[in-house]
């Protein structure tokens, strides 16, 4: 006799509620109103960097190392001097590339991509076009080409609306639309590159990606503070992980975090997760391949960039990431 | 925020929380990450709690949208790869589940993230496809492209289920029950 799918549905779904934890409604305020305060923070600490930043704009526009900022090397923590001063002018201006820089008031510039290969667009997108400052990188300009033989997917564009920043792979445009999310982008465009030939190596893994993404906010501000959201978040999340095992071999997983490079409104990171024997942690719930993840975050004026690769420890040479880092920058336009 | 509103959001939250839960769980699988994903989309609605209360109409639906696509968000899931895992043998292990429980629950992890979405809204918390369109964003062709494309991909791991499956037998049964969303758990 068949069985009742819709029963056993119910009564699964009525099984795990009874069993719910409840951590209770006064807990979720809390929660709620300290993310309030540290947004409030942020947001009155950004308006003050714009106040200052405001006033020595034409100075950085055209003295700050040509308009972009200089990469250094790397530093164990976030630093609070990464406010961009160029993105920041509240008038339309000239670039150092002659293109026009996106300013807090929306205004863009009109350069093309750099190059539009065929490859699959994001669902629900539509392919980008060429209507912004920022520039897409080829597939040998991103990083490992040399080892990954990056194939350039096309550049794709979410119609206006509300995205979140993912930091792990691109979705479509509806799977980055999230109510609530305390950071939300007007519009977000993506390329993404796959790897059709990489080396399987110290763990398992497979199917090595890297996005670059642009995420454009309603106003500078509200980019900073995005910015520096996720940026903080990723590299503060190592103690989240603090005390967990891999579900598959029971081994004791580790976290590292580190920024390995920064300049004013970038950073570079790099993430893995390691085994007590050192190799590759793959958890289920975990992208495949994602035991390691190397970030490049920059913003100007109204725009978050950034560039993900996602993979096994073939993703986590740092060496580069100084002078990588100004090429992300210099996708901004 | 005042006392009233603090009231009135915490009795939201003990009517529904437990509700929610158990569909976000059958949505992952995992009952940590559906306690989990769930209180922070509590969290974030009390941050515009004033506004949800006022004009959203039902807070409830915002709730599980939020905690659903938290839970289908690799930033969710990056966090909580790992702590989940600290759980994972309680998660397996909710009091009372039978074998054809098991086999619902693993089944559904095993299609994609909208589809398992649309079946549990659809076949769970009685919503029609055209409310499922709206809480999900989407258009109803795509609503009924996932329940069909959804049923067809459980069928192989639920052959005991395969009537109760079926496109015109889910119609039917579905016509003749109660809209269980209603109930309280």
């Amino acid at each position: 006799m068949s069985k009742d799918f819709d029963a056993a549905l119910s009564d699964a779904i009525e099984l795990a509620a009874g069993a719910a934890h409840t951590a209770g409604a006064s807990a979720a305020r809390v929660r709620g109103r300290e993310r309030t305060m540290r947004k409030r923070i942020i947001v009155s600490t950004t308006s003050f960097a714009l106040v200052a930043a405001g006033a020595g704009a034409a100075f950085a526009v055209t003295s700050h190392h040509g308009g972009t900022p200089r990469v250094t090397a790397a530093s164990p923590s976030v630093s609070a001097s990464r406010t961009p001063s160029a993105g920041f002018s509240p008038t339309p201006t000239s670039g150092p590339t002659g293109l026009p820089i996106t300013t807090a008031s929306g205004t863009r510039g009109s350069a093309s991509p750099l190059n539009t290969p065929s490859g699959p667009a994001s669902t629900g997108a539509t392919t980008s076009t060429a209507t912004a400052s920022e520039h897409w990188l080829t597939a040998s300009q991103v990083l490992y080409d040399s080892s990954m033989n990056w194939n350039a997917g096309t550049p794709s564009s979410c119609p206006a609306g509300s995205y979140e920043i993912w930091q792990y792979y691109a979705g479509g445009c509806s799977e980055h639309t999230l109510p609530g999310d305390p950071h939300p982008a007007e519009r977000m465009d993506t390329r993404v590159f796959g790897a059709p030939s990489v080396a399987t190596g110290d763990g398992a893994w497979a199917g090595t990606t890297a996005d670059q993404e642009f995420y454009t906010y309603a106003s500078a501000s509200d980019a900073q503070a995005a910015f520096e959201y996720f940026t903080n978040g990723i590299l503060g999340e190592d103690s989240q992980f603090a005390g967990s095992t891999d579900a598959i071999t029971g081994l004791a997983v580790t976290s590292t975090t580190t920024e390995t490079a920064h300049a004013d409104g970038a950073v570079a990171i790099d993430s893995r997760l390691r085994d007590s024997n050192g190799k590759p942690a793959e958890m289920n719930g975990n992208p495949s391949g994602a035991s390691d993840r190397h970030y490049f975050f920059a913003v100007r004026g109204d725009i978050v960039e950034m560039v993900l690769i996602t993979g096994g420890p073939a993703v986590s040479d740092a060496s580069g990431d100084a002078s990588y880092l100004q090429t992300v920058i210099n996708a901004l336009g | 925020m005042g006392a009233e509103l603090e009231r009135e959001f915490d009795a939201f939250y003990a009517s529904t929380h437990r509700r929610v839960v158990g569909q976000i769980y059958a949505m992952t699988g995992s009952l940590h990450e559906a306690e989990d994903c769930t209180q922070e989309a509590f969290a974030r609605a009390w941050q515009q709690w004033p506004k949800l209360a006022g004009r959203h109409g039902n807070p409830e639906a915002w709730v599980r949208t939020v905690a659903a696509r938290l839970a289908v968000s690799s930033w969710r899931k990056a966090v909580n790869r790992l702590t989940a895992h600290r759980r994972e043998y309680r998660d397996s292990e909710v009091s009372g589940m039978s074998p054809d429980h098991l086999a619902v629950v693993s089944a559904l992890r095993k299609i994609s993230a909208d589809q398992r979405m649309a079946i549990v809204l659809y076949h769970y918390a009685g919503l029609s496809v055209e409310e499922i369109a709206i809480e999900t964003s989407s258009t109803q062709s795509s609503v009924k492209a996932r329940l069909a494309r959804g049923r067809r991909a459980l069928a192989p791991h639920l052959t005991e289920f395969a009537d109760s499956l079926a496109p015109e037998a889910t119609k039917n049964s579905r016509a003749a029950r109660p809209q269980i969303s209603r109930r309280e758990i």
